[in-house]
């Protein structure tokens, strides 16, 4: 359940990454149409939402919503370091 | 100034000026996340899974033949990652002599093993060490140390607010990192570590300062009671204090009585029991419930009848604002996090106490940077960049030395607590002089390559000498000791990697805007102009 909310942490976060156009244009390429921001937005709540629940249902109300946002720091830094050295940022 | 400005220059001051002292509570408030473990670890003798019942029998038997007659006993009992049970008793106090007398460490104390039979423990602080320099700081009161760390973490919840206001970039340039480009990597580092775990940050800094409010707001104690032992005796109850009575009555089965407790907290688990006048009809017995049960950071307490062990009162309820400041302790404490929860603790902890390290080394970077010749930067920037040397790569060394002196002080040496501690601060000291004696970039490679050679050292010494090894543990499927020895192993490659990754830079000779004469690399490591 805990890497159930892990997952569902990032992929809310790699939504909410995706509105800007900067990652948007590395991840889907510049030529893709620019997905709605709306639909990224929802996307981004419902899977962080999920997350929450997840984490609640794994760790209990109290710890699981504290130790949700660990996953989420997680999440992030997993996404970061993925953009970093996959785009050859670190290189350049 | 725009209120953006302000807010850098309170930024940069709120964390430069604490910025050391901030480090140093950080990173020993990271490694008290595994302060059980650490503690194992310094005294391997005591095992590990601890048969309940049968050490509490072995500890009431042991009590009743060395402590008969005592004016109480205590019994702490080790959670799921501790090891060791410690006994400890007063001694009826005699006619003249004041109650509060403060016991000398290591009298009428005892600690047992995981099976209960006694065992000599060389005297050392272990991972509480590292605990209690996280709030008390060393060699100076507590009461001043604890006023310090209080300043500072007020000087972090500065930092941190000001900072989200002053980098308005850092939610815009999210997931960014910009590594190798200047000073940006420095303020990308610091962002990203800031940023990721900004909920972390916030709540471990005011949490902190929730943990000794009462210290530093004292107004609201002083206006409802006569005096802070009154405040404390409601805060925490203790047993119902009963005169000895002179009737000799041997003491209730104290694993039905443990037993008992944990059914009335509903799976709940003892953590502590106190048992004063044991051996009398009068004595009592208040079993405390394990921190690391629940969120909420309280004892818990249950009361017993010595003799009988009916039950007498407890668990109290508490007021909604004693449990609001004990959720708080407990959040800031992880004593309830399972092992999951703990490494997010531990990662999270660690992003801050990189994020301050980086925004210390930052502020001279972006300083140098400013210069016409940077190779001629003035005394205040370069005393700060070479005590950085000794500051932020120093202390992780010292911690290490702790470590090893623990290893090596001869067990039956006096005050071998202290000379453990000794070592560890005269190897920071040792690790300032270097950074100071040498130009920065030889200073961080020369630190940094030493704690990489004591952190394989220790983990090969472990392997060699003692038999709590990576390869013993892992056969004996201790996973605890096991992730100490591989952590030292994981410290060294990190601090060889960092000696290397330092001795390889090269400055960039690139011009800040507006600058037009060219740059070259000197043999400090610093860019300065050609002649």
């Amino acid at each position: 359940m805990i890497l159930l909310a892990f997952i569902l942490g990032a992929a809310g976060l790699a939504c909410l990454g995706l509105i800007n156009p900067k990652h948007h244009d590395w991840a889907l390429g510049p030529h893709v149409q620019t997905l709605d921001r709306k639909l990224l937005r929802g996307g981004a709540c419902s899977a962080l939402a999920a997350s929450l629940a997840a984490s609640m249902l794994g760790w209990g109300a109290a710890q699981g919503s504290a130790g949700w946002f660990g996953l989420l720091t997680l999440a992030a830094a997993m996404l970061l370091i993925l953009r970093t050295y996959l785009s050859g940022q670190a290189r350049r | 100034m725009t209120l953006r400005q302000t807010q850098a220059v309170l930024h940069t001051w709120s964390g430069l000026l604490v910025g050391w002292a901030l480090y140093t509570i950080f990173l020993a408030g990271t490694v008290s996340f595994w302060r059980d473990e650490i503690s194992r670890w310094t005294r391997p003798m005591l095992g590990h899974q601890t048969d309940r019942a049968l050490v509490l029998d072995r500890a009431q038997t042991f009590l009743d033949t060395n402590a008969r007659g005592a004016k109480s006993w205590t019994i702490e009992l080790p959670g799921d990652r501790g090891a060791g049970t410690l006994l400890t008793w007063q001694p009826q106090s005699k006619a003249g002599e004041k109650q509060a007398r403060r016991r000398r460490r290591g009298d009428h104390e005892q600690w047992l093993d995981e099976r209960g039979r006694p065992v000599i423990v060389p005297e050392t602080r272990g991972g509480d060490f590292f605990y209690r320099l996280h709030f008390d700081l060393h060699y100076i009161p507590v009461l001043w140390g604890r006023w310090f760390v209080g300043f500072c973490a007020m000087m972090m919840l500065v930092a941190i607010v000001s900072g989200v206001i002053t980098h308005k970039k850092i939610f815009k340039d999210f997931f960014t990192f910009r590594p190798g480009t200047r000073q940006r990597n420095w303020l990308d580092g610091h962002n990203a570590t800031a940023v990721l775990a900004l909920p972390f940050h916030l709540m471990i800094t005011y949490t902190g300062l929730i943990t000794l409010m009462t210290l530093y707001m004292p107004w609201g104690v002083a206006a409802n009671y006569p005096s802070r032992e009154a405040f404390y005796k409601d805060l925490l109850p203790s047993p119902q204090v009963v005169g000895r009575l002179e009737k000799p009555a041997p003491l209730a089965n104290l694993d039905r009585v443990v037993a008992e407790a944990e059914r009335r907290w509903n799976r709940g688990h003892a953590g502590i029991i106190r048992i004063t006048e044991p051996g009398d009809t009068a004595a009592r017995i208040q079993v405390l419930r394990r921190l690391s049960d629940r969120i909420v950071d309280g004892g818990q307490a249950i009361g017993f009848d010595g003799a009988t062990g009916a039950w007498l009162k407890g668990p109290e309820p508490q007021s909604g604002g004693a449990v609001t400041r004990d959720v708080m302790i407990g959040l800031h404490a992880g004593r309830f996090a399972p092992m999951t929860m703990r490494w997010l603790y531990f990662l999270c902890s660690l992003a801050g106490t990189v994020m301050v390290a980086t925004g210390l080394v930052l502020w001279g970077v972006k300083r140098r940077e400013k210069l016409a010749n940077p190779a001629q930067a003035h005394i205040g920037i370069r005393l700060i960049e070479r005590f950085n040397v000794g500051f932020i790569a120093g202390l992780p060394v010292a911690m290490i030395g702790f470590l090893w002196a623990n290893r090596l002080i001869d067990s039956a040496a006096k005050g071998r607590a202290d000379l453990e501690i000794l070592a560890m601060f005269l190897l920071w000291a040792f690790c300032i002089l270097v950074g100071l004696g040498r130009p920065p970039r030889q200073g961080w490679i020369t630190v940094f390559a030493l704690g990489s050679l004591l952190a394989a050292g220790l983990a090969l010494f472990d392997q060699i000498a003692t038999p709590t090894g990576l390869v013993s543990s892992l056969m004996q499927r201790d996973i605890a000791m096991a992730g100490m020895e591989a952590g030292f192993i994981v410290v060294a490659l990190v601090f060889a990697l960092l000696a290397r990754k330092v001795a390889r830079h090269t400055p960039s000779t690139r011009l800040p805007r507006g600058r037009h004469t060219r740059m070259q690399v000197s043999k400090a490591g610093i860019a300065v102009p050609v002649e």
